[in-house]
């Protein structure tokens, strides 16, 4: 009996993973039987934006829709924080999105690995004036001189600040300083404290920003204004565990435990809430805070440490995934969203990486004021530097997020913190 | 509680089958047939995986690479090389030694207290047992706004009595009682409601001729209650054991294995390995590693309950 049972069993799998098969064949010839007839091709694109970039997306499609009417793209918006890990568990089951944003630090991994589209062939379209774009900005996305992906946004950091406080405590604003030479980090500490009011639950600085786990972008730019990096250039060393590191960290951790400046970790007050004084940011922040009514605001650089301001600079491309059944419909899409026209639609939240839109008048009307965009987005952008990034990232991130608990729970001294990153980290970049 | 007895009885069931008749023989076959659904859908989702997984355990698999076979490789690294793999046992048992006692107490003592006719009694047990229907996901998020550090209603009902309240979630020592309990809560009303059924078997007249005899409530307590339910008092153990070893949902949610990696428990660790730094094998025989060590303890409890689980029928 039961071996009747295990054949009986076996033919019914064999004829259940059969019609599996079948269906799957029909599906598959089907879209190419479309394609080839030009009927209506479909493509996903994910993005990490908030909602005020989806809308600019999703007007732009219904735009590219008109001239390309049998391709439809449907935006697909996954959280910063999973991003990287989504995406790979996504390629590995063949169900990645067609064409996708990708931040510096999730580029090595899916190049390595030989998972994104050569598009070098976007260079010879004349009207999309590729040699428009800044050479410096391709080099995470270009390899054996072949082009795989479009920055679209390198912003600057800088600081979002709420002028009606400063106002009320009669404090010189961070522009009024930098224009004096001296916006510094004590004089921003000194800010703060002014600014900082528990009673009505207002911070004078916050340096984090889409989430405490995001530790690169609340932490480099302090890392550089001391004068030292997480890596080594080459990507062998970690080089945080100096005294110039220490100094950095323990800037930070004053901020928060000492001097009671800044959010504690966890906390995810914004800045359009009106309780945070300074708030450091990105240029693609602008759509959030012109909504804001209740208070005045500008923009400012970053404040300079020992060395210098230390801006950093985000970084995000558009891909193609390599696994796409429509090679020809994603180039064809990434041409369009990141053309000269319509970098200067994505210009209102995303730096441009087009040397024409970066110089025009369009790009200076995108901020509070042409003043401030110039002095805060581009006088920064020729000393900017772009966020570490490696082929193990996801291993490193992980680690220091960890690492960086014994700081945020006040377990260990900024110098031990370091020290353990020290062992945990470098074993991961052989 | 039937298993007990379940295994002597399939035989005679068996040879009743097993005549031949031919009206039988078709009935065998559509009863294969009804349960197919069931047998596919195991065979296809569980049992194959299972298998899949088993020989992944000894390769390097990883998304960022090609796979090779490197027998037994990963097990000898979790139980020599990693650090982090002991560590997160000994978080997983301190999560299980914590929550045990906590949820069994607790549903004896609901369960005790609830057994009796209230007026509203209904709502009572029906507000108790609600958070296990709830889910998990969303339990474990309005828990963590309630213990946020700045602005969670727990320490603003601490600010209230003039306290300072902790940050319970980034406090190496509180994080993880902070998660038993929160566990304690959602789970205790399962519980409360099979000691609830437990307590309504037990036949009247023990506790009347107890009353005759002159016993006193706490030794009517300890010496008929219990023994009369500890059938269900070691099926309660046994699931919330399982249950507890196999804690991931709220950790992930509440604490993300941190601060540092104080609340990292197997499942995490296996949900991280796997699906963050994507190394498949190693996550694959901590997964085994655990399967093992959830057998060996079940085990271990069932032979133990012959020394005291009475009254199974």
């Amino acid at each position: 009996m039961k071996k009747r049972f295990a054949i009986s069993l076996a033919i019914l799998l064999a004829a259940t993973s059969l019609t599996a098969c079948g269906s799957n064949k029909e599906t598959d010839t089907g879209g190419t039987a479309k394609e080839e007839t030009g009927k209506s091709v479909n493509l996903k694109f994910s993005i990490w934006g908030n909602d005020t970039h989806k809308q600019m997306y999703e007007d732009m499609i219904a735009k590219f829709h008109e001239s390309h009417p049998s391709i439809n793209v449907e935006i697909m918006t996954i959280p910063f924080a999973d991003y990287q890990q989504k995406l790979s568990i996504m390629q590995a089951s063949k169900t990645a999105p067609d064409v996708a944003w990708l931040a510096e630090r999730m580029i090595p991994q899916f190049l390595t690995a030989g998972q994104l589209l050569d598009i070098s062939e976007i260079k010879n379209d004349s009207a999309y004036n590729f040699a428009d774009i800044y050479p410096s900005t391709l080099n995470l996305l270009s390899k054996d001189d072949k082009v795989y992906g479009i920055p679209f946004s390198t912003p600057p950091a800088m600081i979002y600040y709420n002028k009606t406080l400063f106002e009320e405590k009669g404090l010189a604003t961070p522009t009024e300083l930098y224009k004096e030479g001296k916006w510094n980090y004590d004089e921003f500490l000194k800010a703060a404290k002014a600014l900082t009011d528990p009673a009505k639950g207002i911070y004078g600085a916050n340096m984090v920003r889409n989430g405490w786990n995001n530790w690169p972008d609340a932490l480099q730019s302090i890392f550089n204004a001391y004068g030292t990096d997480f890596l080594s250039a080459d990507g062998t060393k970690l080089t945080l565990n100096s005294p110039e590191g220490e100094q950095a960290l323990t800037m930070f951790s004053d901020m928060i435990f000492k001097d009671n400046v800044h959010p504690k970790p966890g906390d995810q007050t914004t800045f359009d809430t009106g309780k945070i004084a300074m708030q450091k940011e990105l240029f693609s922040y602008m759509g959030k805070a012109k909504a804001v009514t209740d208070f005045e605001w500008d923009i400012a650089p970053l404040p300079a440490g020992p060395a210098g301001t230390g801006t950093t600079m985000g970084y995000a491309g558009v891909v193609g995934m390599k696994d796409t059944k429509h090679p020809k419909e994603t180039l064809e899409f990434i041409n369009y969203i990141t053309n000269p026209d319509n970098m200067i639609i994505t210009s209102q939240f995303f730096v441009p990486s087009r040397q024409s839109v970066l110089e025009s008048d369009d790009f200076l009307k995108q901020g509070p004021s042409p003043e401030s965009v110039k002095m805060a987005v581009i006088d920064q952008m020729p000393t900017a530097k772009s966020l570490p990034a490696h082929p193990n990232w996801q291993q490193i991130d992980t680690k220091m997020q960890s690492v960086l608990d014994y700081l945020y729970t006040q377990s260990s001294s900024v110098q031990d913190v370091l020290k353990k990153a020290d062992t945990e980290i470098t074993p991961l970049l052989k | 509680m039937e298993y007990a007895d379940a295994k002597p009885q399939t035989d005679p069931v068996r040879t009743a089958v097993r005549k031949p008749n031919r009206l039988n023989k078709h009935e065998k076959w559509y009863g294969y047939l009804f349960i197919s659904p069931m047998v596919i859908g195991y065979v296809v989702f569980l049992l194959i995986p299972i298998a899949a997984a088993f020989s992944m355990s000894f390769t390097n698999a990883s998304l960022l690479h090609d796979s090779e076979f490197i027998g037994l490789a990963n097990y000898k690294k979790a139980f020599t090389e990693d650090p982090l793999f002991w560590q997160t046992v000994g978080h997983t048992l301190y999560f299980s030694l914590g929550l045990i006692p906590l949820n069994l107490i607790l549903a004896l003592g609901l369960a005790v207290l609830l057994n009796r006719k209230l007026p509203f009694i209904g709502f009572f047990r029906t507000a108790i047992f609600t958070p296990v229907v709830t889910s998990i996901v969303v339990w474990s998020i309005v828990w963590k706004y309630i213990f946020a550090t700045d602005n969670g209603l727990m320490n603003q009902l601490l600010k209230l009595v003039g306290i300072t309240g902790p940050a319970w979630l980034y406090n190496m020592e509180l994080a993880m009682p902070v998660v038993i309990v929160v566990s304690v809560l959602k789970n205790v009303g399962l519980n409360m409601v099979i000691f609830l059924a437990a307590l309504q078997d037990v036949p009247k007249m023990y506790y009347e001729a107890a009353t005759i005899d002159g016993a006193s409530k706490r030794r009517t307590f300890f010496s008929i209650t219990l023994p009369m339910i500890s059938p269900s008092l070691f099926l309660a153990l046994i699931l919330t054991l399982i249950g507890s070893l196999k804690v991931f949902s709220q950790i992930q949610v509440m604490t993300d294995g941190g601060p540092g990696t104080s609340t990292y428990v197997l499942v995490y660790y296996i949900y991280q390995q796997a699906f963050k730094i994507f190394e498949f094998g190693y996550a694959s025989a901590i997964a085994f590693i655990l399967f093992f060590l959830v057998l060996v303890l079940t085990i271990i409890q069932w032979n133990l309950r012959k020394r005291w689980v009475h009254h199974e029928q």
